[in-house]
């Protein structure tokens, strides 16, 4: 979607951290957007800022669980701006860390419901919207590093996570003659509160007892690796407007996967060639590849091919 | 887990396609075998096969989306095998179709299976497992559409690729335990995976007017594949005892990835080379690196540094 103004965006978790940043990015480059949030307060913080600073920005309090009021949500926002051609999925939890054997039901069934299901009902309830306007869009869902690795400790995220990787990739595949662009966006460290807002908005009944904000300290390292301070970590998160500006970028190139940091090549490299050498070594049976080589996307997605090289921050 | 005769294993889809496939081959290999399945008539057909040919083999009827009837399951398994080493958490059912006709049934059923159902039995065995110390493993059945999408799959693509990433972050958590962990990526297998997803499927999720044999879908745009008779794509189809080789094979050598077809290569080099030219090409942030390189598996994890390629079959099959 080369030309962004004017048109109308629709983004979950927008009013703080990495959706606020998308949201900020948009506004100024022409946009509508509508900033959907559960936090009231964060959504009057967020429309306190545009105020000041201009945007035509209109705030729904929406939990993206909520499969009704998601519809609301979506007919609010087409009262408001006429239609919706940008979906950013960014609504997200971070909840559920630490051993897998140690996770609950009320881990998994948040998460999910956020991380998954949240995307899936804004799948379900915009798509055919954009698809029937057939002015064109994009759809951006929000991964994360932990969406093409594994990383210890943290099933629950890197399973939504990878989850909606693979369905943002199926989705592009689909849409790709619909002009309707997809996008899946992989942010590594950044400035946010993804910690707190996870807290915040856990429902009653899907707290663990005994649950507290701030967290206990995970134990250090078994390695011997240092821990890291906060002040560290500080000193290297992105701040969201980069990554927004960098949403914005891939939407108007149509990329398929957004990366954030350049940092995590050797980590995906390590993945992937594990997944090579776990083929097996044998000859290929040439009865069955006569045959499955006909299996189009089964066998090879040429989406996949479209993805061109990114360069440096052009903005 | 190179040893695995005289262990117990936890089989879920167990009655049929390669869930049966695995439980024949564990019991091949002197394993005892629970095989659970939300089908009657699968398990009484799987049951009339072991009786005749041999087998330590029992039976439960479980829905794997029933938590609290999942925790009487593997509660009976125990009382009958003592313990379990091994859970194959295979139950799964398929779904296609473009992305704006699918319902929330249509995401609500295989979700609650292919993913939920696995977080089950994550939850409720992974735990015993752990606590007797015998050492075990975990396979988790996803897709060769859990590392690359696929046209009209969009609920399996999501549901499968979210196994990959579960098993992956598990294999990492449970390093040192003497407890592994593998993703099994099944490529076409001879299974009854759509009339099973059907019957399977409760009348709650159901959609309007769903019937079984589905109607076919349209022919494809680009004419790249072609509608094949059954009977040729059952010839090509792996027999499923031939994965269940394959998948104690990746026990015995824990495999974090278990594949089945090797045939699937360049698609899952495709997909990396996208991703891989999608980084921006910039220079890095030199102080923002070194940090990162103290997040541990968060930046890199070498777990995956373990994996070793597994030659040509090395069994025999009946």
């Amino acid at each position: 979607m080369e030309n962004v103004g004017g048109k109308v965006a629709f983004i979950t978790g927008g009013a703080s951290g990495i959706g606020l940043g998308i949201a900020k990015v948009f506004a100024r480059n022409g946009m509508k957007v509508v900033i959907v949030d559960m936090r009231q307060d964060v959504l009057d913080e967020a429309l306190a800022y545009f105020k000041e600073n201009g945007g035509e920005v209109h705030p729904i309090n929406l939990n993206v669980t909520d499969r009704e009021a998601y519809v609301k949500a979506a007919d609010e926002a087409e009262k408001a701006f006429g239609k919706i051609h940008v979906l950013v999925n960014n609504a997200g939890v971070g909840s559920g860390g630490g051993p897998t054997e140690k996770l609950t039901y009320k881990d998994w069934d948040y998460s999910m419901g956020v991380n998954v299901g949240g995307v899936i009902n804004g799948i379900v309830t915009i798509l055919p919207r954009i698809l029937k306007h057939g002015e064109g869009g994009h759809i951006v869902t929000t991964s994360s590093t932990c969406g093409l690795m594994g990383s210890a400790n943290f099933t629950i995220y890197c399973t939504t996570k990878f989850a909606v990787t693979g369905m943002m990739e199926c989705l592009a595949t689909e849409l790709q003659d619909r002009n309707i662009g997809v996008s899946v966006l992989y942010p590594g460290p950044t400035m946010g509160n993804l910690g707190l807002s996870s807290f915040v908005n856990r429902p009653e009944h899907l707290r663990n007892e005994g649950e507290t904000w701030p967290p206990k300290m995970p134990p250090p390292p078994k390695d011997g690796r240092p821990r890291r301070s906060p002040e560290d970590f500080r000193v290297v998160t992105m701040d969201p407007v980069e990554t927004g500006e960098r949403v914005l970028r891939a939407i108007r190139r149509n990329d398929l996967f957004i990366h954030t940091h350049p940092e995590f090549t050797n980590g995906y490299i390590a993945r992937h060639d594990a997944l090579i050498r776990a083929v097996p070594d044998e000859p290929r049976n040439e009865k069955r590849w006569e045959i499955m080589k006909n299996f189009g996307t089964i066998i090879y997605n040429d989406i996949y091919d479209k993805q061109k090289q990114v360069g440096p921050p052009d903005w | 887990m190179e040893h695995i005769e005289g262990k117990t294993a936890f089989i879920t889809g167990g009655a049929s396609g390669i869930g049966l496939g695995i439980a024949k081959a564990c019991v091949k290999y002197g394993m005892k075998v629970v095989i659970a399945d939300s089908r009657q008539d699968a398990l009484d057909e799987a049951m009339d096969y072991f009786k005749e040919n041999g087998g330590e083999v029992h039976p439960i009827k479980l829905d794997v989306t029933d938590r609290e009837a999942y925790i009487k399951a593997a509660d009976e398994a125990e009382a009958k095998f003592g313990k379990i080493h091994v859970l194959i958490n295979n139950a799964g059912v398929a779904s296609g179709g473009p992305p704006q006709n699918m319902t929330f049934k249509d995401w609500d059923f295989s979700i609650g299976i292919n993913i939920t159902g696995v977080a089950n039995g994550l939850v409720i065995i992974l735990p015993r497992i752990l606590k007797h110390g015998e050492g075990g493993h975990v396979v988790s059945t996803s897709s060769t559409a859990g590392l690359c999408a696929v046209n009209g799959c969009i609920i399996y693509n999501t549901t499968k690729y979210a196994i990959a990433g579960m098993m992956e972050t598990l294999a990492g958590d449970l390093e040192g335990t003497g407890v592994g962990a593998s993703a099994l990526i099944a490529g076409p297998t001879m299974t009854n995976l759509g009339r099973s997803t059907f019957a399977n499927r409760p009348e709650h999720l159901k959609n309007e007017g769903q019937t079984w044999p589905p109607s076919p879908p349209p022919p494809p745009k680009d004419g790249q594949a072609q509608q094949m008779p059954m009977e040729e794509l059952r010839n090509v189809f792996m027999d499923p005892v031939e994965t269940g080789e394959r998948v104690l094979r990746g026990i015995k050598r824990n495999d974090i990835f278990i594949h089945t077809h090797p045939e699937f290569r360049e698609g899952y080099i495709t997909r990396h080379e996208a991703v891989i030219r999608a980084i921006p090409d910039e220079p890095p942030n030199e102080k923002r690196r070194d940090i990162i390189k103290m997040m541990g598996t968060l930046a890199y994890n070498p777990l995956y540094e373990r994996q070793t390629t597994p030659g040509p079959p090395d069994w025999k099959m009946d």
